[in-house]
C-alpha cells in the first residue's frame, strides 16, 4: 500500500461523514416541491388557479396572496388544501408581471413561506429570481424593524449563519466527522503495524 | 492451561485508539443530534440569582384570604400556587335539606380553615395553622339549579357538545364542584381531606383536578402565567380594576345577584407531537411571540394585536387561524375571566412519562353570551387545536358570597 492512499481514504471518509451528520436537519421540514406556475414561467393568459405542491400533506387552512402589475389581489375565495396541495382560485387579470406570495403549515406546525414571480402576456421579461424562497425567519415584524433583536431561535440562527463561516449545526458534524475520520486514520494504521 | 500475558503491541494500541475516536464521534453526534437547536433564553440565568435566606417571618405561609364577604372568594383572589378542583355528586336520596346540612359543614370548615384555624374534629389540626391565602369556592350543577334552588336566579344549561371536544365522563358534569386552592400544597390537601370527610353520607366524590402554576414568590407579582405548552397565558383577562369587570363576572339575576358561573374544561396537550413544532410553528400557532407573550405584531406583552397587518409579502403577520385571532371578538360581551391551572400526571405508558395540560377555569355572568360563542369560533378553527384535545367539561352556578353567620348558598336554598 502506498503512503499517499490512507491519506485519501481519509479524506473522502471525512467528507462523506461530514455531509451524513448536516443532511437531518435540512429533512426535518416540508418543502415546495413543485407550483403551477414555475418559478420566472411566462403564460399566455392568466390561470384560473395556481396550484402548489409540497413534499408533505400541509395542514388548513393555508395563505395566499396572488397580486397583479397593479397591485391588485387577483385572488377568488379562499385556498384550498388538499393532502400536499394547495390550490387558489384567480379572477381574470392583465398582462403583465405577478407574484405569488404564500403561507402553508406542515404537519409539524412549521409554516413554510415563500414567493413565486411570473409573467403574463409577451410585453416584458420575467423578472430574474435571485431569493425566491425567502428564509424562514421569525415573523416578528415590530416597528423598529429591528429583527436582530428577537429572541426567536430562527431569527438567531439565520443572522449567526450570516456572520460565521459554519452554522451551529456545521459546527457540530465538522468535529463529529474529525472524530470518525481520527478513528478511521488509527486503523487504518493498525494495519500497516505487524502484530 | 497456558496463561500468557496481554500484548499491547502498537497495532493494539493503535486499534484501541481507533475505536476510543470512533465511540467518541458516535458519542458526539448524538449529542449534536438531540440538543435544541436554538439557544434558550431561559437558561442564560439572571444575575444576582444567588440563593439569599429568605426572612424567617413566614409570611406566605400567614396570608390569609378572606372568606366571607359580597362574592365568594376564589374568583377574582389572585390565582393561588396550587389547585384542587373537586367533582361532586348527591347521593340518590339527597334533596334540599341533605344539601343544606351538607353547605353548612363544609362552610364552616372552609370559614375556619381560611383563618388557619382547624376544622370542626379536625384530625390533624397542626396542618390548619399556615392557610397560605387558602380559599375554598362552592358551586351547583345545572341538576342542581333546576332541581333544588329552583326559584333562584341560578338556573344554568349544561354546555353544548364541541366539534372537537373528546369528552371523558370521568372527567364530566358534576352536582357540585369545590375549588380549593392556596399557596401551600400541604394546606390544600389538608383543606380537600376536611371537605370530603363533611360529605360522608351526603355526597360521593367523582373527580379530582390537581392544577399547579408557578410557586409564590417565583416571579414579580402580576407576571402573567405560563401553561405547561411553554406560552405566555392570559394577558388578556378583565381585571377587578377595569370598568366593565362588573358586568362581566357578576350576575344580576333576582336572588343570584354576587354570584357568578364557573367554566370547567380539562384540556390535554399532546406534549409528543407537540415536542416536534419548532419556534416559529409554536408561536404561528398561537399568534404571540413565546419570549415574552407580545403578540407577533408587537413588540411587549400588552399591546394591543392588529389583526390586519401584512408583511412584506403581503401575508398576515398574525395568522388568521391562530389561537388568539380565533379568540378574539369585537364584541364587548364576549369576555370571560379565566383562571387557569396547569396540570401533570404522571403516566409511564407515554414517552414524555406525563399526561399534561390544563385545568381550564373561567368565570362569566352569562356563560351562554361570553363564553359560548368564543368556543364555538376555537372548536371551527383553531391552529392550536392540533395539539390541544378537550377531554372534560361542566359548568357551575358559584354562589353569590357568606356574610357572616350564614353558610354558602344558604338564600338560594332558603327560598
Amino acid at each position: 500500500m502506498s503512503g499517499r492512499s490512507p491519506v485519501r481514504t481519509t479524506l473522502a471518509f471525512v467528507l462523506l461523514m461530514f455531509a451524513i451528520l448536516l443532511a437531518p436537519p435540512a429533512w426535518a421540514h416540508a418543502t415546495l416541491v413543485d407550483s403551477s406556475p414555475h418559478r420566472g414561467e411566462r403564460l399566455d393568459i392568466l390561470p384560473a388557479q395556481i396550484q402548489l405542491e409540497f413534499s408533505e400533506e400541509m395542514m388548513t387552512p393555508a395563505n395566499v396572496v396572488v397580486t397583479g402589475p397593479d397591485g391588485s389581489s387577483v385572488t377568488s375565495g379562499s385556498p384550498v388544501v388538499e393532502g400536499s396541495v394547495v390550490r387558489q382560485a384567480l379572477v381574470p387579470g392583465p398582462n403583465g408581471a405577478y407574484t405569488l406570495a404564500y403561507r402553508a403549515v406542515s404537519r409539524d406546525g412549521h409554516p413554510l413561506t415563500g414567493e413565486i414571480s411570473f409573467v403574463v402576456g409577451d410585453q416584458t421579461t420575467p423578472p430574474t429570481d435571485a431569493a425566491t424562497t425567502l428564509p424562514s425567519t421569525g415573523e416578528n415584524n415590530d416597528t423598529n424593524g429591528s429583527v436582530e433583536e428577537a429572541t426567536d431561535g430562527a431569527a438567531v440562527d439565520s443572522v449567526a449563519a450570516a456572520e460565521t463561516p459554519l452554522s451551529r449545526d456545521g459546527w457540530a458534524a465538522l468535529v463529529g466527522a474529525l472524530l470518525f475520520a481520527g478513528a478511521g486514520a488509527l486503523y487504518l494504521a493498525s494495519r500497516r503495524v505487524r502484530g | 492451561m497456558s496463561h500468557e500475558p496481554p500484548r499491547w503491541g502498537r497495532r493494539q494500541l493503535l486499534r484501541t485508539g481507533a475505536v476510543a475516536l470512533g465511540g467518541a464521534g458516535v458519542g458526539w453526534s448524538a449529542g449534536a443530534a438531540l440538543l435544541p437547536a436554538e439557544p434558550t433564553a431561559s437558561t442564560s440565568g439572571r444575575p444576582g440569582d444567588a440563593t439569599t435566606p429568605t426572612s424567617s417571618a413566614p409570611t406566605t405561609g400567614n396570608a390569609t384570604v378572606e372568606f366571607h364577604g359580597a362574592h365568594q372568594a376564589g374568583i377574582t383572589t389572585p390565582p393561588q400556587a396550587h389547585l384542587s378542583l373537586l367533582g361532586v355528586d348527591l347521593l340518590p336520596a339527597v334533596g334540599a335539606e341533605g344539601l343544606t346540612r351538607l353547605m353548612r359543614l363544609v362552610s364552616d370548615d372552609a370559614a375556619r380553615l381560611s383563618r388557619g384555624l382547624p376544622a370542626l374534629a379536625d384530625t390533624e389540626p397542626e396542618l390548619a395553622s399556615r392557610p397560605a391565602r387558602l380559599s375554598v369556592t362552592f358551586g351547583f350543577g345545572p341538576s342542581i339549579t333546576a332541581d333544588l334552588l329552583s326559584n333562584s336566579g341560578a338556573r344554568l344549561d349544561p354546555l353544548p357538545a364541541f366539534r372537537t371536544d373528546r369528552l371523558d365522563p370521568a372527567w364530566g358534569q358534576t352536582d357540585l364542584v369545590v375549588q380549593i386552592c392556596a399557596d401551600d400544597p400541604l394546606t390544600v390537601t389538608h383543606a380537600r381531606r376536611m371537605i370530603l370527610k363533611d360529605l360522608t353520607g351526603l355526597a360521593r366524590l367523582r373527580w379530582i383536578q390537581d392544577g399547579y402554576r408557578r410557586a409564590h414568590g417565583s416571579e414579580p407579582e402580576g407576571t402573567t402565567a405560563r401553561n405547561v405548552m411553554g406560552q405566555v397565558d392570559g394577558t388578556i383577562n378583565p381585571a377587578p380594576a377595569d370598568p366593565d369587570f362588573s358586568r362581566l363576572v357578576w350576575s344580576e339575576r333576582d336572588g343570584f345577584a354576587g354570584g357568578t358561573f364557573m367554566v370547567v374544561r380539562r384540556i390535554r396537550a399532546r406534549m409528543e407531537s407537540w415536542d416536534r413544532v419548532d419556534r416559529l410553528g409554536r408561536e404561528a400557532a398561537i399568534g404571540r411571540r413565546l419570549d415574552n407573550g407580545a403578540p407577533l405584531t408587537g413588540v411587549n406583552e400588552h399591546d394591543q394585536a392588529d389583526f390586519g397587518a401584512t408583511d412584506q409579502l403581503g401575508l398576515p403577520v398574525i395568522d388568521p387561524a391562530s389561537h388568539m385571532a380565533r379568540a378574539h371578538s369585537t364584541d364587548p360581551r364576549q369576555r370571560i375571566l379565566r383562571r387557569v391551572y396547569n396540570y401533570t400526571v404522571p403516566d409511564v405508558s407515554r414517552p414524555t412519562g406525563e399526561d399534561s395540560g390544563l385545568v381550564f377555569i373561567a368565570f362569566a355572568a352569562d356563560v351562554e353570551q361570553q363564553f359560548i360563542p368564543i368556543q364555538q369560533r376555537l372548536a371551527e378553527l383553531d391552529r392550536l387545536n392540533e395539539w390541544v384535545t378537550t377531554i372534560g367539561s361542566a359548568v357551575y352556578a358559584i354562589a353569590p358570597g357568606a356574610p357572616v353567620g350564614e353558610f354558602v348558598g344558604q338564600r338560594l336554598l332558603d327560598q
